[in-house]
Parts: structure tokens; sequence; C-alpha cells
């Protein structure tokens, strides 16, 4: 928008009505102390948005002493249509376009200019004299708050605010379920299943035995018979281990008889070669019997022939010499044998003692072969009788409650009262916990849901936060570059390192590393305009700015760079000097020709 | 700040928080277009308190 004429009516020093004529790009309104510059500046920003622009003054303040309100009507063009509006200082507020030669009422809560809230109008449009000093006499808090209205940001604060209490809320209605999970969890009941399934068995089974008292006796006849026939499998058993002791008879263990038969087995395994060498004595024996029998009727035949001259076969005469020798040499021949034959039946004796022994050792291992046979039967024998007999003890075990003949119907009765009642209490407890389970769950359901919800509500305030800091952000390097541009004009700092966080030094930045507050008046004069200018062109709608003595606190050389910055600044948006500086006054008309001159 | 301008933006920033690990794969579209009718509600009535809101959001008559 830009500022075509401004009215007044007995607003402050201007009684009456008073018109201004501001339609430039570059107006400069001189004039001494007390003759109305601020007081324009006032009602400029009073038509904008109804405030007062001036820290401690109050809307009654603004108008000229004794009359009933003040009035303030601006002409500007917006959107290349031309508007008015006028606002008194008793909240009466009127809106107007110039459409077909005519000015025509519009709605008063729609005005035709931008909707900046009051910070940003401040801010974006206006400089006045004490503003810096004002600035600084605020807290760092206050002066984000404010520079977060500059940047329209304070909208998204809000919302910020207002889900950080949505996510208070979710966080509240998951606090208590989490509690009263944690209690549920810690007073968890035991599932008592076995103990009822016990029970419910124990009652079923002293019921039947109530209900089947023969089935009962029966029991006990079984058991009685199963006692019997372990008696008759213990005295068989006895019996057993008396033969197995006889079949062990001259060894000390089991394990012995299987060692000597082993041992004779080895022993026997000579019989056979000791039997042949038996019978080559015997036909030896034989054969030599044979020899000395044969020797023996030769002698007797010679024996027959000493008496005879000629012998019987040949009829040859006996010489006797020839008769001695044969007698002699049978004779010898007879005695050797007899000699073999004694030694050869020593021998024989020997071999037939030997032999004898083997077949006693023969029959020994007969005897233990037998025993053994016999050791194996008895030992299985017995394994089974163990068995049975164990078998037996079992089932008598399991009968001897019912083989009692103690065991009667009223302790069977009390025994069943007893099983109900217990059942009666785990049926209770079961109930209880399946309870306690489905409240469990319901709480768990319900904490999962509050949970989830309370993850919604901090993802969507996380996401606002990101969606400030993203727009505080761009905002603020969109003010970084166009502060240090504007610097440079001045040539004021040298490194252009304004790029510090403004948000969080709240409009009082550090430069060239020198903190805002050690910087003298010109440099903080001339740092928080261009910090103005920077702001207004991020605020839509704030195409002017009326600057109330620009040249305070600033040199010669500083005036002369200021006048250049504001005529170079006027190319860009409306320009409004207010000023008592007649020279500076001079040198904006200098800087440039077609400017508008107001002298108060 | 226009409302579509930073109806968009906080679009954008829900997409990015929906990518982190603490909210990666929690939420739908569904979520989503609920999220941001809760931000258009608040930026446009600024007399919605807290507990409308997350009534809103969560459906819980109990807030």
């Amino acid at each position: 928008m830009k500022i075509k004429s401004l009215i007044l009516r007995d607003f402050g020093i201007f009684k009456g009505r008073t018109d201004f004529d501001l339609d430039n790009d570059l107006v400069v309104i001189s004039g001494g102390n007390y003759t109305g510059k601020t007081t324009l500046a006032r009602a400029l920003y009073f038509v904008l948005c109804g405030k007062v622009l001036t820290a401690g003054l109050k809307l009654k303040d603004l108008k000229t002493a004794g009359a009933a309100s003040a009035t303030a009507g601006l002409v500007y063009t917006h959107s290349d249509q031309i508007f008015r509006t006028y606002r008194s200082t008793d909240k009466r507020v009127q809106n107007e376009i110039y459409q077909h030669q005519n000015w025509k009422i519009i709605p008063a809560n729609a005005p035709a200019y931008p909707l900046l809230n009051p910070e940003q109008w401040r801010i974006g449009c206006f400089l006045k004299e004490d503003e810096l000093g004002e600035l600084l006499v605020k807290t760092p808090a206050g002066r984000r708050d404010m520079l977060n209205q500059i940047l329209g940001v304070d909208q998204l604060l809000r919302l910020q605010k207002t889900f950080i209490e949505v996510r208070r809320i979710s966080k509240r209605k998951v606090r208590p379920l989490l509690a009263q999970q944690e209690s549920l969890y810690f007073g968890v009941m035991p599932n008592g299943e076995a103990e009822l399934q016990a029970a419910k068995t124990k009652v079923a089974a002293l019921e039947a035995e109530v209900r089947l008292p023969d089935d009962r006796d029966a029991k006990r006849q079984l058991g009685r018979e199963w006692t019997h026939q372990k008696k008759m499998l213990d005295e068989r058993l006895k019996k057993l281990f008396a033969e197995r002791e006889h079949l062990l008879t001259g060894f000390q263990n089991a394990a012995e008889l299987p060692a000597a038969l082993e041992e004779t087995g080895i022993r026997l395994a000579g019989r056979e070669k000791q039997e042949l060498v038996f019978e080559k004595i015997k036909e030896k024996r034989i054969t030599l019997s044979a020899e000395l029998k044969r020797t023996e009727a030769l002698l007797a035949d010679t024996a027959q022939l000493q008496d005879k001259q000629k012998c019987p076969t040949c009829h040859q005469e006996i010489a006797e010499t020839h008769l001695a020798t044969l007698e002699s040499r049978w004779r010898r021949q007879y005695d050797k044998i007899e000699i073999e034959i004694a030694q050869i039946k020593d021998k024989e004796r020997e071999a037939e003692a030997a032999l004898q022994s083997l077949v006693l050792l023969a029959q020994r291992e007969t005897d233990l072969n037998a025993r053994a046979e016999r050791l194996k039967i008895v030992k299985k024998e017995i394994n089974d009788l163990h068995l049975q007999i164990d078998a037996l003890k079992f089932k008598i075990a399991s009968a001897g409650e019912l083989h009692d003949d103690k065991t009667d119907r009223s302790e069977i009765n009390r025994q069943l009262e007893q099983a109900r009642e217990n059942l009666s209490k785990f049926e209770k407890q079961h109930i209880l916990y399946i309870e306690n389970q489905k409240l469990i769950k319901r709480v768990n359901t319900q904490a999962h849901l509050a949970r989830r919800n309370q993850l919604l509500c901090e993802w969507i305030a996380d996401a606002l936060n990101l969606t400030l800091q993203s727009a505080i952000g761009s905002s603020a390097a969109s003010i970084a570059a166009s502060v240090e541009a504007s610097l440079q004009d001045f040539n004021l700092f040298h490194s252009q390192n304004i790029a510090t966080d403004l948000q969080k030094s709240g409009l009082t930045p550090e430069v060239d590393n020198r903190p805002f507050h050690t910087l003298s008046g010109s440099e903080k004069a001339i740092l928080y305009l261009s910090m103005k200018i920077a702001l207004a062109r991020l605020t839509p709608g704030a195409d002017f700015i009326v600057t109330d003595n620009p040249t305070a606190h600033l040199d010669t050389a500083n005036r002369d760079l200021m006048a250049k910055y504001l005529a170079r600044l006027a190319l860009e948006k409306q320009v409004i000097v207010l000023t008592n500086d007649s020279d500076f006054a001079a040198q904006l008309d200098d800087q440039s020709g077609d400017n508008k001159k107001i002298v108060l | 700040m226009r409302l579509e301008e930073i109806s968009l933006s906080f679009q954008q920033q829900l997409r990015v928080c929906s990518n982190t690990k603490k909210y990666h794969g929690q939420f739908t579209r569904e979520d989503e277009e609920l999220a941001l009718n809760a931000f258009e509600s608040v930026f446009e009535d600024s007399a919605l308190s807290p507990y409308m809101i997350f009534e809103a959001l969560t459906g819980d008559q109990e807030a």
C-alpha cells in the first residue's frame, strides 16, 4: 500500500481539520520542536491499527485538548484501488473505496489495507526517535515475542502452545492407565488351573468310590491275591538262590566258573596228541613183545638143535660152535628186547596215567559246562522272578489304601466333603483370576490406545515445532542477508557476520564479534534501521516507512550516508521522513530532486 | 503468513517427522489428514480449547 494523504481532525496539536498530501515516494516533513511531526506518525499508526505508537500514551491522549475525540483519516492505494479509512479515538471506524468518482463505504471489519498486527505495522513501517531505547529496555523474551509478531509466526506460536497443551492432556490420560497396569501386574493372581483340575479329579474319584463300593471290594480281593502270589514267588526265589549257591560250590563267585571252564578247555586241547603218543608207545611195546617171542622161539630152536647131528631141514651137519654163536646172538637180542620192553612199559604207564588225568579233566569240563548252563537258566529265572515280584509290589502298593481294612465309608465321605470344599475354593479363585485377566486385557487396550493418542499428539507438536523453526529460520536468513546489504551501504562493519541468530538475541545481534550493547550510538541506530527495513521486507503490505528523526546520534558523514540510503530506499518503498534537521532535509533534497517537502 | 503456505509447510513437516525413528510406520494418510484438519481448525479459530482439539483428534470423550 502507498499513502496518498492524511486527514486529521482534532488530533494532537492539529486542532480542527488538517490535510497532508503525502503522495510521493519520498516525503520530507521538517519542522522544529512541538510542530507536530511525531503526531503525524502517531496518527498514521492509529489509523492503521487503532493503537497508540508511543508507549505510555492512551487513546484519549491523542485528541486535541478540549475535543471530544480525535479522528485520523488515511487515503491510500492498495491493489491498484484507492481506499480511505477513518478512525476515531471513540473507536469508530469507517472504510471507503473510491469507485465511479465517489467514495463507497465498505464493511468496517474488512479493511482494504493489509491485515498486519500492530507490532508488524510498528516495526515494519515506523521508526520512532526513541524506539531503540524502548527496545533495549525490553527483556530478551519480550524482544523475542516482538520479533515473532513481526515475522508473523505469533500465530504459529499460539498453535504450538495449544498443541503442547493437547500433548499434555494426552500424557495425563496415559499416566493413570500406566499406573493401573503396573498395579495389576504386581497384583497378578496365580492361574490355579492345575490345582483346580487336581481338586476336580479327586472329587470325581471319591464320588466314584462312593457310588461303586463293589468295585472296591473286588480290588481288595485282587490285592490279597497279588500278596499271595508274591509269597509264592518269594519262596521260589529262595530255592533258586539255594541252587545257585550249590552250583557255585568251590567258587568264590559266579565269575570264577567261566574262568575255570576256560582253563580246562585250554588244558584239554593237548588230549589228542597225548592219546597218539600213548598209542605209539603201546604199538611199540606190542612190536617188541612179538620180537621177544620170536627171539624166544629162535632160542628154543637152537636148544633143540644141540642134541641133533644134522639139520632136520637140510640134513647138513651142524657145527657146535655155530650153534653156540647163534644161541649167544639170540640171547643177547632177547635180553636187549626185554630191557626195551621194560622201558617201554614204564613209558606206557606214564602215558596212560597222563591220559587218565585228561579223562578226568574232560569229565570235570562236562560237569562245569552243565553247571554253567544251569546257572544261566537259574539267573534268568531269578531275574524274571524279580520283575514279577516288583510288578506285584507296585500293584499291592497301589491297592494299599483299598486293601486297608480300616478304611470305611464315613472316612471316604469325610474326604469327599473336604475335597468338595477345596474344589469350591479353587473355583472361586479361578473366577477371580479370569476376572483379573479380563481387567488386565481391558486396561492394556486402553493404555495402548492412550499411548497411540499421545504419540499422535507428540507427532503433531513435533511437526509444528519444525514448521515454526523452518519459518523462523528462513525469515532470519533473509533478514541477515538484507541487513548485511544495508550495512555495506553504510560501510560500517567489515566482516559481514550479521547472520547471528536474531531470534536468539532478540533483535540485538552480535556484529563483528562485538556485542550489540558495545556498539556506538550511530552504529546501533544504523544497524537497527537496517534490521527494521529487513523485517519490513518480510512483511507483505508494509510498503512505506515513516522515520522520525533518523539522524539522531549520527555524525555529518553518517548523516550524508543516511540521506543517500533513504533516497535509495525510496526507490523500493514510500519513505516519509520527519526531521527537525533542516540540513538533513536539504541533503535529502539533493539526493532526490522530486521529493515532496512539507514544512510544519 | 497465509494459511495455505503454513498448512503446506506443516504437512511437509508431518511427513518429515513420520520418517524419523520415533514415528516411522505409526501413522497413515488418514492420521495426517486428521492432524492437518486439527491444525487448520486451530489456526482459523483461536477459541478452540485444547480439550476440544484432543477430542477431535482422538475421539476420546472423557477429556
